[in-house]
Formats: C-alpha cells, structure tokens, sequence
C-alpha cells in the first residue's frame, strides 16, 4: 500500500451563497512532488488554506499520516509538520538570513538570542537539503532564487516534512527555476513531501511525480503519472476549453516611429545624481506604430529603471525621449500619460493600484484627467463606472461590481483590470512590464488578443516580461537587457527558451541583425 | 444603513470604553461617577450649554478639517497650531485696519487669515521639496517659529495698541461692526454665524476630496504614492497644494473668536493657544470624514461644556479632560481592530459573490 502524507476527503468549504471546494478529494504521497493546477479562482487557494489550518472545511477529513487530524490554527498544522511558502516573501531586509530564519522561534533565552545554535542549525539544514545560503548574508543583497531558499528554511526550520509552495517560480528565471527543482528533488529524496501550487504547466510536468487539477471548487483529473499527458491535456482540464496560444500571425510593423529612445543612462537610485550607480547604461531602442519590442533580462538588470524613466517616473541622467516626434525628454509623467504612453507597470501593488479604492476609481487611474473620467475639475463617476464595466466584460475581470475594493480581488484579477484600463483608453505607445503576470490561461488568451489587436491598429508596444513564451510569441523584435546594457538584439523566430535564457544571463553575447 | 451602523458602532464602543474608563478613575479619586456625569450633563443641557457648544464646536469642526485634508494623503499636518494663531492675528490686524462695505470687509479679513496659514503651512511643503525635511519636523519648528513671529509682531509698534489692563502684548484693535460675522440671539444665548463658514468648509471639503480630480489624486497619493506617481501626479506639488489648504483652513480656526461680536474681537492674550492640537485629536475621532469629524466636533465640545459643571460637585474639570483622552487613545485601537475585521469581511464577501456569479453563470 501506499504511504500517504496527506489525504483529503471530500473536502467542502461554502462561503456566504457559495461553496469555494465542493468536495474535493487530494491524496499525496510521501517523500513525492505533488502538483496542484487549477485556474485563478479554481479553489486551489481555499484548499491550501484549509490544509494549513487558517480555516475549516464544513465537511470532509483531513488525514496527515494517516491520522486524521483538525487544525484550528496553521500553528496547528505547523506542529503536525506541515509548513507554507507564500507567493510574496515575507523577509526583513535590513537583516541576516540566520535571523530571519529564526525569526518569532528564537532559540536561547528571552534576554539572548544563542546565534551559534542558530546558524549551526540552519547550515545544518541547507547542506541537507541543498539549499545553498549563506546564514550571514543580508538579506537584501540576495537575489530572488536565494530569497525563496531562505523561506523555505524558515518553514524547515520549524520542524516542516510536509511543505505548500504557492506559485514559487511565478517570480523565477528560468536558471533559477532550475535551482528551485533540484532543491525540491532533493528535499524529497530527504523524505519530505512537497505540494506546488502553479499554473506554468510545462514546469509542473518537468518537476511533479503527481498532479491534481481542480476546476471549480472540485477536483476534476488526478494524474499519478505526469509523463502520459501534455501540457494541452492540462490546460484543458484546468479551463475546460482549449489552449490559447502568444504567436502574433503576420507582421504589423510600419515605418512610423513611435518611440524613441537615445543614449539613456539612468541612474540606480531615484533622485541620486552623478556618483549613483546606472541601472540602464546607454540604451537606444526604438519602437514603431504596429511593432512590439520585447526586452528580455534577468529580473534586476535595468528593465524596471528603464521603463520608469520612459514613464518619467524615474530621472534619467543622460540621452533622449522622442515620443511619436516629439522630444518629450523633459515632460512630467502627466504629459505623457495624457499625450497616450499606456503603462503597465511591473510592480502592480506598488505602482498600479490604490488598493483601498474601488474598482471604478482604480479604473481611472492615470487617466483622471481625461473623459470618460473626469469632466474639467470634477471627477465622473458615472462614466468611470460605465468604462470600468467594459474592463471587467472585455477582459473577464472577476468581481462582483465596480464599486468593490481593489484589495478584494486576486492578484490575477487585479492586473487584469490594470491591462484593461490601459489597453481600452487606447494608448498610442503601450510601455508594458509582465502583461499577465498571475492572470490564468483563460484570461491570458484575453490580454495577448487585445495587444495583438491593438498591435494591428497601430499601437506601439515595449513589452517587458519574465514570461519568455509570451515574449517570443508576441514580439516583432527582442532586444536583451544584461547589466543595465542591451546585448543583443534577436529574432523570435529563430530563437528558443533556453536560448534566450543563455543571452539573458550572460553566457552568449551577440549582436545579431 | 448597514453602512452607518458600521460606521458608529466602533465610535459608540470607544465612548463607552472611555466613559468606563473615566468612571474608574472618578471611583479611585473618591468621587461618584453618576454625580459627576450627573453635573456634566445638567451644564450642558440647556439652551446656553448647547450654543456654547454648537459655537466651540465649529472651530473644533475646521481645526479637525484642516488636519483631515492633509491626512487624505497621508501628510501630519502638525503645523496648524502655529498657523491658526498667525491667521488669527493677520486676521484680527487686517480686519481692525480697513474700512469696508461689511460683506467685503469679512471676505477680504477672512481671506487674509487664509492667506497667512497657507503661506505658513507652505513653507513646510518648500522645506520638504527642497531640503528634504520631514513635514512633522518641518511644521513643529515652524510652530515655535510662529509664537515668536507674533510676540515680536505683536509688541512692534506697527500692529497695535498696548491694552493697558494687560501686561504681555496686549492685543490688537476690535473690529469694527462693518467686518464683524453677525451673530443670532437665541434667547440669552447668542449663536454665531461662524457655524455656517464651519458648515461651507466641511462641504467644500467633501466636494474638494470626493469629487474632484484634485481630490482623487490627493486621496491616490494618500492611498498609495507610488501609484499617484505612475498615474501622472506630482508628488511635491501635491503635498504644496495640499499644505496650503490645510493651513489656509488652519488660519481660519481662530476666526469665530476674532469676528463674532459676543466673542473676543481681537487677537491678544486672552486668544485660545491650543485649537490646533485639539483639532487633530477631532480629526481621529471623526476618522477625517465630514460628517464624522462634524459628530466628534460636538461631542468635544458638549464634553468641554459638561465640565465646567464639574466644579458645582467639588470635582476637577481635568475628568473632562481625562475623558477626552481616553475617548481617543480607544478610538484610536476600537477603529483599528474595525477597519481590519471590516477589511477581511469585505474580501470573504467579494470572494464569495463573484464565485456566486460564476457558478450562476456555470449554469446558464
């Protein structure tokens, strides 16, 4: 017989007017990768909550080890060895990793913390585990990939054998993605039990030794062996219908410049002049009506700098700005967003939403000073409100109204709606960064139309994305940012994943075309 | 209506805590509590009780207004102390100087009291832009700044007459009828006109920040700055602008008290020093919304009026002032928990209802 580390048993969890899981059925098997697929509002997030104890189902069991066990608490599931690694990483920059790792368990006495004990423990735990952080290392001079090894110490720090990571490669390059899984490998081959959560079902089929797909609050295929389906199979199991594709068909591309962009240095930090390191050195890019130039990079080397600088958000310290002819280098961000430079920014939380305001008003952000929106110095709300229903139609936003918080909506439908707002005030030029980044595939297939679309008629788009499926399928032309410089420009006709992958990080630079 | 009871439920909570509180210290101190509430409430239920306090509450409603506008995006508006009494002087000086047809003469006094607090206030914004000084340091500087500016003003010679009954600086000219706000006799109780400007304010208020586009991207900048600046606002003309309404509204605190002819009509000794602080502890308890801030207001004031009863009952005014404090430290916590509890109740209810929607349109 098998060895089950988790069994769920028809599992249903109903909120006020509606059932979230409907039972759903979940066995993982000890010491295996076990992967859960499911469309945004699928019930995967319900579940895992359930399973980590921050709610209780109204029916079904939940059996760890073979004992069925009820969590009160996630302090409950933590005990019985059950451990979550969250999307957002909850980490204190200013300091060390040993120190976060312990962080609210402590070890020594109420007066002092025994640092030897500590670090001893978690050197101990990344040598077994293959998690390689150094414990003194700050925090903030870490990159991505290491961040997440240091929260998934943080929970095998407290004793977890049975570990939920929430979308962990939604942040990853591919390189890192690749660390990420070996460690997984090797923390199952230590005995431990993984559940992963995604939706980049490619990865799911390289990594997990078991998948369950659920669709509406149930589960619809439970797949011991991932080697017998593809990445197609899943899709449609997961949305019901088929796969939608990035390929753009056929060139748009005219002679008409839309954006142009000369020589830009812009420094590291914000406001910092002359001795500030340059985040984007020298950059000269140009993007025409109809085209979409993708810049590829590794996260971190200049694409959030650049863009913020084309948005004016960001001071630049040399070079120019021409926008549809017009040397814009010295306009406010204002001028821009209302001349029609669309923006959708990488950060969505940081820069594109005010969380606490409703939908409708999210919805005339960056566009205030225009119709529908405003009328002079009054705001419309009405017509705000009738723009916003076209967003949340077109682009299958999920939320019970306009007048709902932004906070209340998931991440994906949070940027669906940022997607929706920019791309339905038709913009000239559409400076994007990760499009659909946490939008499911339904939706994605929404966003990529309405580009293509937009595309045909003209628009100019400079697309940023850490997605390189979508940066190969949807751009004209992909230029590469490493350390600030563009290394290369290349063809995404000719050019694969992995290929791009190695211009990204360095190892192949050449200028091709 | 669900919304309002979600709104005044945690208010009435934070006032019963405060009242229990209060109670306690009233018990420790040897005193009834039921005598001392007894004797707050017969001094403020009558006629002259609730003017005094519709009359006090209206500068308590615009002090707390002043501090709302700056706290809609996020800016500690720390300052209004210092430019109401500015306002009040510049006012008192101006006013008492010219001779005008009445309706100009209070637009044009009223107008110079908001110049001078915006202008003060201002330059907490310049400091801030500039030098990159923090706005709460900035604007308590500037307060001490302020008490000099006036007691060197105020002993100059080109501001005013010495009141020979007093010994500091005096104070300035009364103002003549022609520049006075009108004041209604009610009965033997005189209610001042200045209750309407309180009025006006708090509906350009609301208007300025709900409905217009200055508003949203003051409310966006307070909301989340870095997406107020994505959006195309500029953050230092934002916290400029918004500096100087506040302290403009600041500068017309003490305005009441300098025009209303049952009132002081000068500023000088006797001028209230403190409405600037009181107004922030309003502006909490009000949760910076209109009509909150306007319910708070009175009942700050109806409590300030309720303890000059006090001492019919041999116990010390300073249980109003215990009250008042402990009304705000719980306010503070009451509506904290509230928001949070309110918050996860607004994302489990839009969870649940588009997924309604969803499994109804499932099953169409």
């Amino acid at each position: 017989m098998s060895n089950l580390a988790i069994e769920l048993h028809d599992i249903v969890k109903r909120f006020p007017g509606v059932v979230a899981n409907d039972g759903v059925d979940l066995k993982v098997e000890t010491g295996t990768i076990h992967a859960i697929i499911g469309e945004n509002g699928a019930g995967k997030s319900t579940l895992m909550k359930t399973l980590y104890g921050a709610h209780q189902p109204d029916e079904g069991t939940i059996t760890v080890n073979g004992s069925v066990k009820v969590f009160r608490s996630p302090k409950d599931a933590i005990a019985e060895g059950i451990g979550m690694v969250f999307q957002h990483f909850m980490l204190a920059e200013n300091l060390t990793v040993w120190e976060n790792v312990v962080l609210g368990n402590e070890p020594g006495s109420p007066f002092a913390i025994n640092a030897r004990k500590a670090r001893q423990r978690i050197t101990e735990l990344s040598l077994r585990y293959g998690l390689d952080v150094h414990p003194d290392a700050m925090i903030s001079d870490l990159g991505v990939g290491q961040r997440q090894r240091v929260e998934i110490l943080k929970v095998l720090y407290r004793g977890a054998r049975i570990l939920i990571l929430d979308e962990p490669t939604a942040v990853l390059v591919p390189q890192e993605v690749d660390e990420l899984f070996a460690s997984l490998r090797e923390l199952v081959a230590q005995g431990a039990t993984i559940i992963f959560i995604s939706h980049k079902l490619l990865e799911v089929l390289s990594v997990a030794d078991a998948i369950t797909v659920i669709r509406a609050g149930k589960t619809v295929a439970e797949v011991s062996d991932p080697s017998t389906v593809t990445s197609r199979d899943l899709a449609e199991l997961m949305v019901g219908s088929e796969l939608p594709t990035p390929e753009t068909t056929g060139s748009t591309v005219t002679d008409h410049v839309m954006l142009q962009i000369a020589g830009l240095d812009v420094p590291a930090t914000a406001g910092g002049a002359g001795v500030a390191a340059l985040a984007v050195r020298g950059v000269s890019l140009t993007v025409r009506a109809g085209e979409i130039v993708g810049i590829a990079g590794v996260e971190g080397n200049g694409q959030a700098e650049l863009l913020e600088a084309i948005m004016g958000v960001r001071p630049i310290k040399a070079g120019a700005i021409g926008f549809d002819g017009t040397d814009i280098t010295h306009w406010s961000t204002k001028q821009r967003r209302e001349s029609g430079i669309g923006y959708v920014p990488e950060d969505r939380h940081r820069d594109g939403l005010v969380l606490t305001f409703p939908l409708w008003e999210n919805a005339a952000l960056g566009h205030q000073g225009a119709a529908p929106f405003s009328n002079g110095p009054w705001m419309n709300a009405a017509g705000s409100r009738a723009f916003t229903r076209q967003v949340i139609e077109d682009f299958d936003v999920r939320t019970p109204g306009t007048d709902v918080a932004a906070l209340a909506l998931s991440g994906g439908n949070q940027q669906k709606l940022i997607v929706g707002r920019e791309m339905l005030t038709n913009p000239k030029v559409l400076i994007a960064a990760h499009p659909t980044r946490g939008i499911d595939v339904g939706a994605q297939a929404a966003v990529w139309d309405s580009m293509r679309d937009a595309r045909a008629k003209g628009l100019g788009i400079l697309l940023v994305s850490a997605d390189l499926e979508e940066l190969i399928g949807l751009s004209d032309r992909l230029l590469v940012l490493f350390h600030g410089e563009l290394v290369a420009e290349l063809d995404p006709l000719h050019i694969t994943s992995a290929e791009l992958g190695s211009y990204m990080t360095g190892a192949k630079v050449t200028t091709s075309a | 209506m669900n919304d309002l009871k979600k709104t005044l439920t945690p208010a009435f909570i934070a006032l019963a805590i405060a009242f229990a509180i209060a109670s306690v210290v009233l018990l420790v101190s040897g005193h009834s509590p039921l005598t001392a509430y007894r004797a707050m409430w017969k001094n403020f239920a009558t006629l002259d009780g609730v003017v005094t306090s519709i009359n006090v509450g209206a500068r308590y409603y615009i002090a707390a207004i002043a501090i709302a506008v700056a706290l809609k995006m996020n800016l500690f508006n720390i300052g209004t102390n210092g430019q109401y009494q500015l306002g009040a002087m510049f006012g008192a000086v101006v006013g008492a100087a010219v001779k005008l047809p009445a309706p100009l003469h209070v637009a044009l006094t009223l107008s110079v009291a908001f110049a001078a607090g915006a202008v003060w206030a201002a330059l907490v914004a310049v400091l801030h832009n500039t030098r990159n000084v923090h706005p709460v340091v900035a604007a308590i500087m500037l307060n001490g700044v302020a008490s000099s500016v006036i007691t060197y003003l105020m002993q100059s010679t080109w501001t005013n007459f010495k009141n020979p009954a007093l010994k500091e600086y005096g104070s300035t000219r009364p103002i003549p009828r022609s520049g006075q706000l009108p004041v209604w006799k009610i009965g033997s109780s005189v209610l001042q006109s200045y209750v309407l400007l309180a009025v006006a304010v708090g509906i350009g208020f609301y208007l300025l920040v709900y409905r217009t586009r200055f508003g949203f991207d003051l409310r966006a900048s307070g909301g989340n700055p870095g997406a107020a600046r994505s959006s195309g606002v500029d953050p230092k003309r934002m916290v400029l602008i918004t500096l100087a309404i506040s302290g403009g509204v600041a500068g017309l605190i003490g305005m009441g008290i300098v025009l209303s002819s049952n009132d002081q009509l000068t500023y000088g000794d006797r001028f209230p020093g403190a409405l600037g602080f009181t107004g922030i502890g309003i502006a909490l308890l009000g949760r910076n919304h209109p009509a909150g801030v306007a319910a708070a207001a009175f009942l700050w004031a109806a409590l300030d009026q309720g303890a000059r009863g006090l001492v019919t009952v041999n116990i010390t005014g300073e249980i109003a002032v215990i009250l008042q404090g402990a009304l705000l430290f719980i306010a503070v916590i009451v509506y904290a928990v509230w928001e949070r509890k309110f918050l996860a109740a607004t994302i489990r209810d839009a969870a649940a209802r588009t997924a309604a929607a969803r499994q109804e349109a499932a099953a169409a």
